[in-house]
């Protein structure tokens, strides 16, 4: 019985020292909305959920950008990116950074960082 | 009795001697000069008024045998009188008187048996008061008048019962008169004549020998002389009646009045007649003379032959009434035959009922009587020919009034020659009736009956009236002429460069008035014609005209006018060859053509005329530069007209039918087997620039047998047939068959909004049908790729337009045609589309404003049956959007990966499985117009569903198996299979999914980049093992790095682990799947509710 209140006890003290240890980021995601830049790749954000990507490196101009959907939930940045053809294509990201000037994001084996940019 | 006769001879012969000595004694012992003379002189001076100079008076028997006459020589009577040229009244040189006493005294008879005058004068002269130098003869007439008067009231009877003159004859006898109170004078010089006579109660009968006569007699400005006459004749008086016959047998005459001149030389003739108080008849004849006139300076007749023949003329002097019958005069053997009367009444007025008749006058003898003055009007001009008229004038010529002049011309074999008009006529004949007053246009007219000509290879006749000949001129003809064009050409001014060939058969009728004609009042104007052109050719500057057996015909105005036709002009062609050229580039050729034209006013510059033409052709054959056109039978009817609302703008109307058209065009060529056209043209909108916005265009084509090869389409087009309706807005295809290049199509369907899209007010709409055995999507593409993109400056560096190669060859990016909105419902036995074939192809090709979409296309390939929609987009030549939604429902993996050799990039593991699966994708991407994807913008997701699939032993498969101690077999068996991976710019998504092979089951997960390196996670959720592996897969196919991890995910998918990772990637899962579903729900559908 001793051994396994130690267990016990042990696993518990566990849990409370992974629980403290895991990440508790909670960002805001009104400083999501506005015009990011990572080198030639943009990204805008609106308030209201959507957004759109464009990288100039390809020939693309902000007007024909593509269209995504958002969510930033704690850290969690998921972006639901549109097709016109129909379907979706969904992407998970780790928020890492937020601010309001920079923002920084990591998933599917990448790291993208960005900064604002006026208008 | 022998005896008897000799005694008898000398007792006559002793009387005559007897009787010759008493007279011989008489004569020239008891009644001689010196005895006789005295006795006169005395009885002169008591009778005669004035100074009588008798130089000798004898008795002659001898030179006046076998009668005693007496002579007195130079006899002269004196009468001194101021004014006179000479004191001298009479005098006479030798006068000769025999009587015959014994009648005096037996009978009472006055015979005078003959008187001789010899070198006579008389010199009258009366002064401006009427005072004359033989006024006391007068008055001693009136005395011996008075006394005879008295006598005769009397005896009331004349003395002597006869008067007989039997020969009195005057030897140069001048007489001299001057009467300056009428200004004349009178001169009788060199009269030489006999006379007889005998008076016999009131009869006198007579005749003068007159041998010659000198007369001079001037009044005023007028001067007349009468010289070296000679003539004979008798006449007689009885009672009022007078007769006379004489025979004119030379004479001279010189009449002079003013500044005319009038001069009649070795004039002879006959005169005769009977003449009353008031009534003269008889017959007028001169046989000769030759007469020069003047007037003013000039010479109408010089040394003319004249010749006058009046026989039963009358002449009333108190009427001034002259009656002509069947005189005739001649001028230089132009002679005239007139019949009639001519009367003066007293006020002057001259009525006339005259008729005359001219034959045969040749016109270059009229000409050589013009005076020289005239000669100018004539310089260069030679004409000939012999003119003949009748005519008759009647009514009242007066200085207001002119006779009514029925006249009628003839010419026959008429010349006409003029240096500047190098064109000489000959054969000229006429027949024309002038009727005329000179004054009233209601009764004048000239009548041609005919009049004809000809040159050396033409001839012309015409005929007609001409009327109205003093106000407006009015021209009723009809002309027909057989024309040798060449003829004309030097009448042709030089300046147009023009020559003319062949022959022109033609007749004109004309009907018009100078005012319409100097108005060009056309409308008014009756012309009308045909014209038969052989051999025709012609000439103008650059352009060259042939015709073979062509026709025109022409009428102002159209005879067929009529509420549908117009009524200006008619004009009808007919050619049985024809051919025009221009700088020898360009050329047409008709053969076997009608043309049919009919039109309004076209001057009428405040409407369009109305024009309708009808042509039929049997061929028609143009060429011009590189362009050659040729058609058979072409035929058809071209109307133009006022629009209603706005005349001043065209309607037209089009129909046209045709056998077969062809034509080059450069490297462009086309053939067209029929066609039957039909259409309107509006021009409703001039301002504009466009053509299509000007005109509004409607009506019907139907076509077969086309062959289009144009540069501008890589691929030839083959129409077999297409009708279609169309309209300012639509197009309505009643039926299109088509080959163009590989594909053979049937299109049937309406395109909209024509009009409205030209305009930029609507986009452009369609809806066909189309039917197809074999479809090349790829030259359809090339031949649409680029229509409606207009260039921009700011696309100048990036031109949307569709690229060609210099072959023709589509090599740009294909830009759909934008401003469209086109649905072709599609049914294509066999679809290629590069080396891809497709079969069985049902669906929408929708083309809307740059935007195309294959919408639920369902087809089938040697791999499956699929469904698909794609959308390609073109906002930039280097911006194409391509969407694909993608679904193939059963198909061998391995033909999957042959179809779509991509796939194999996107997921590369499943070139490890073999059998048949479920693959449904939906990707898009934007490219550059190369077709390079644009990375940045590739978005996907797919999901393969695959059941009793065979993992294929390869090399990665075996390294996998090592590490999870799989059994290594040929073939292993998967039970199911069901994926959902994502493409998201350059990197795959894998998302979990299980695959189950013998007692194995496993989780798969992870991502690869498109550069093929990957970082892959393998959870082996179910093994024979007591324990669970997890193996992680990294690096590239070439160099893979497999590291034995803690398993991510746990039996039936359940993650391993709470990481809230494994739970999201779950979820976007179900998303994915369920999207891409939802593509073939929405298909369903849609089937369902069709």
């Amino acid at each position: 019985m001793k051994k396994f209140l130690y267990f016990f006890g042990l696993s518990i003290l566990g849990v409370l020292i992974f629980t403290g240890c895991d990440k508790d980021d909670d960002f805001d995601d009104a400083l999501l909305t506005g015009k990011w830049q990572s080198g030639t790749l943009f990204e805008r954000y609106f308030a209201n959920g959507t957004g759109y990507r464009w990288n100039t490196a390809d020939d693309v101009r902000e007007d024909e950008a593509q269209d995504f959907t958002w969510t930033l939930v704690k850290d969690e940045l998921t972006q639901i990116h549109i097709m016109e053809i129909g379907g979706n294509v969904p992407r998970y990201y780790s928020v890492t950074e937020l601010t309001s000037t920079r923002l920084r994001y990591e998933g599917h084996g990448r790291k993208y960082s960005f900064t604002k940019v006026n208008n | 009795m022998k005896r008897y006769i000799k005694p008898a001879i000398i007792t006559v012969l002793s009387i005559l001697v007897v009787l010759f000595i008493i007279i011989s004694v008489a004569l020239w012992l008891v009644f001689t000069p010196e005895r006789l003379t005295p006795i006169v002189r005395n009885q002169a001076e008591k009778h005669m008024p004035y100074q009588t100079e008798i130089g000798e008076v004898e008795l002659t028997f001898f030179s006046t045998f076998p009668q005693f006459g007496l002579r007195v020589n130079d006899l002269t009577i004196l009468s001194p009188y101021s004014g006179a040229t000479n004191d001298t009244l009479l005098h006479a040189g030798q006068f000769t008187g025999i009587i015959d006493f014994k009648a005096w005294w037996k009978n009472d008879q006055v015979v005078i048996e003959k008187i001789v005058l010899k070198n006579g004068l008389v010199n009258l002269f009366t002064d401006s008061t009427g005072n004359s130098n033989f006024s006391l003869f007068l008055d001693e007439n009136e005395k011996i008048k008075d006394e005879t008067d008295e006598k005769e009231k009397s005896d009331s009877e004349f003395s002597f019962d006869l008067i007989n003159i039997k020969r009195a004859d005057f030897d140069n006898l001048n007489i001299y008169y001057t009467d300056l109170t009428s200004n004349i004078v009178t001169e009788v010089t060199q009269l030489s004549t006999s006379i007889t006579g005998k008076m016999e109660e009131d009869n006198i009968i007579g005749s003068i020998d007159l041998k010659n006569a000198n007369i001079i007699f001037q009044m005023e400005e007028m001067y007349t002389e009468v010289g070296n006459l000679a003539a004979t004749g008798d006449f007689g008086i009885q009672g009022d009646e007078i007769t006379g016959s004489f025979d004119i047998k030379r004479g001279n005459a010189i009449y002079l009045y003013d500044t005319m001149e009038a001069i009649v030389k070795n004039f002879s003739g006959s005169i005769s007649g009977t003449m009353l108080p008031d009534h003269i008849v008889g017959n007028i004849n001169i046989s000769q003379s030759l007469i020069t006139f003047g007037y003013d300076g000039e010479t109408y007749l010089d040394n003319a032959s004249v010749i006058i023949d009046a026989p039963s003329s009358t002449f009333i002097p108190s009427r001034v009434f002259l009656n002509l019958d069947n005189a005739k005069a001649s001028v230089n053997q132009l002679a005239a035959h007139v019949s009639g009367t001519m009367e003066v009444d007293t006020s002057g007025i001259i009525h006339t009922d005259m008729g005359y008749q001219l034959e045969n006058w040749r016109i270059r003898e009229i000409i050589a009587m013009i005076p020289p003055a005239f000669h100018e009007y004539l310089e260069g001009i030679e004409t000939d020919g012999l003119v003949s008229s009748t005519g008759k004038i009647t009514g009242i010529y007066s200085d207001s009034v002119m006779p009514l002049m029925d006249i009628k011309l003839q010419l026959k074999n008429g010349s006409f020659n003029y240096a500047e008009y190098p064109l000489p006529l000959r054969n000229m004949n006429g027949d024309v009736h002038i009727f005329t007053d000179l004054a009233d246009d209601a009764r004048s007219f000239v009548r041609i009956n005919r009049f004809n000509a000809s040159t050396t290879n033409s001839s012309f006749t015409t005929s007609g009236v001409i009327n109205r000949l003093f106000s407006d001129i009015h021209t009723n003809l009809s002309t027909s002429a057989n024309l040798w064009m060449e003829e004309f050409n030097h009448l042709i001014p030089e300046e147009l460069n023009t020559s003319m060939k062949g022959r022109l058969n033609g007749r004109i009728r004309s009907n018009f008035t100078m005012s319409q004609m100097e108005n060009m009042e056309l409308e008014k104007m009756k012309l009308s014609g045909s014209a038969t052109f052989t051999e025709f050719e012609m000439v103008y500057d650059t352009i060259s005209l042939k015709a073979t057996g062509s026709k025109l015909d022409f009428a102002l105005p159209n005879p067929d006018f009529s509420d549908k036709n117009p009524g200006f002009a008619q004009i009808k062609f007919s050619t049985s060859d024809f051919f025009a050229s221009v700088n020898e580039n360009m050329q047409t050729t008709v053969k076997n053509g009608e043309l049919l034209l009919e039109t309004s006013d076209f001057r009428d510059s405040t409407r369009v005329p109305q024009v309708i033409c009808t042509f039929n052709l049997e061929e028609l054959y143009a060429e011009m530069d590189t362009i050659r056109l040729s058609i058979r039978q072409p035929n058809g009817r071209f109307t133009l007209a006022p629009m209603a609302e706005n005349p001043e703008q065209p309607d037209i109307e089009l129909y046209y039918k045709g056998d077969y058209l062809e034509l080059f065009a450069g490297e462009n060529n086309i053939e067209i087997g029929k066609v039957d056209l039909r259409t309107g043209l509006q021009h409703v909108a001039p301002s504009e620039e466009d053509f299509f916005m000007q005109w509004l265009i409607n009506g019907f084509l139907d076509m077969s047998d086309a062959n289009f090869a144009l540069h501008a389409l890589s691929y030839p087009v083959q129409i077999p047939v297409v009708k279609m309706d169309f309209d300012p807005e639509n197009f309505n295809f009643k039926e299109g068959r088509m080959i163009i290049g590989n594909s053979d199509f049937y299109l049937a369907g309406e395109m909209r909004n024509i009009l409205s899209w030209v305009r930029g007010d609507s986009i452009l709409t369609g809806r066909f049908n189309f039917d197809s055995e074999i479809t090349d999507v790829t030259q359809l593409m090339s031949l649409t790729s680029g229509l409606g993109i207009e260039e921009s400056v700011e696309n100048l560096d990036e031109k949307t337009s569709a690229d060609i190669a210099n072959n023709g060859e589509f090599t740009g990016p294909y830009m759909v045609p934008q401003g469209v909105d086109f649905i072709l419902q599609s049914n294509i036995r066999k679809v290629t589309f590069g080396v891809d074939t497709a079969r069985n192809v049902l669906g929408e090709v929708i083309i809307n404003d740059g935007i195309l979409v294959l919408q639920d296309l369902t087809f089938s390939t040697s791999a499956a049956d699929m469904q698909m929609t794609s959308i390609y987009r073109t906002p930039r030549k280097n911006h194409l959007y391509l969407g694909l939604d993608f679904h193939m429902l059963d198909i061998q993996i391995n033909d999957l990966l042959n179809l779509i050799p991509d796939i194999d990039t996107i997921m590369p593991m499943l070139r490890s499985f073999d059998g048949t699966g479920e693959f449904h994708i939906a990707v898009e991407t934007y490219m550059d117009s190369t077709y390079t994807l644009k990375m940045s913008t590739l978005r996907g997701a797919s999901s393969v569903v695959g059941n009793d699939l065979v993992l294929m032993d390869g090399e990665t498969f075996g390294q996998i198996a090592r590490r999870f101690w799989f059994s290594r077999r040929a073939e292993n068996k998967v039970d199911s299979l069901s994926a959902e991976f994502t493409i998201f710019e350059d990197q795959v998504d894998i998302y979990p999914f299980l695959i189950v092979i013998d007692r194995y089951g496993a989780i798969i997960s992870g991502n690869h980049n498109l550069d093929m390196t990957f970082d892959y996670h393998i959870s082996l959720v179910r093994s024979p093992l007591p324990f669970r592996l997890g193996l992680n897969v990294r690096g590239t196919p070439d160099k893979m790095r497999y590291g034995l991890r803690w398993p991510r995910y746990g039996r039936y998918y359940r993650p391993s682990s709470q990481r809230l990772v494994a739970n999201k990637q779950l979820e976007l899962r179900d998303i994915i799947r369920q999207s891409l579903l939802q593509n073939i729900r929405r298909r369903e559908e849609n089937q369902n509710q069709e």
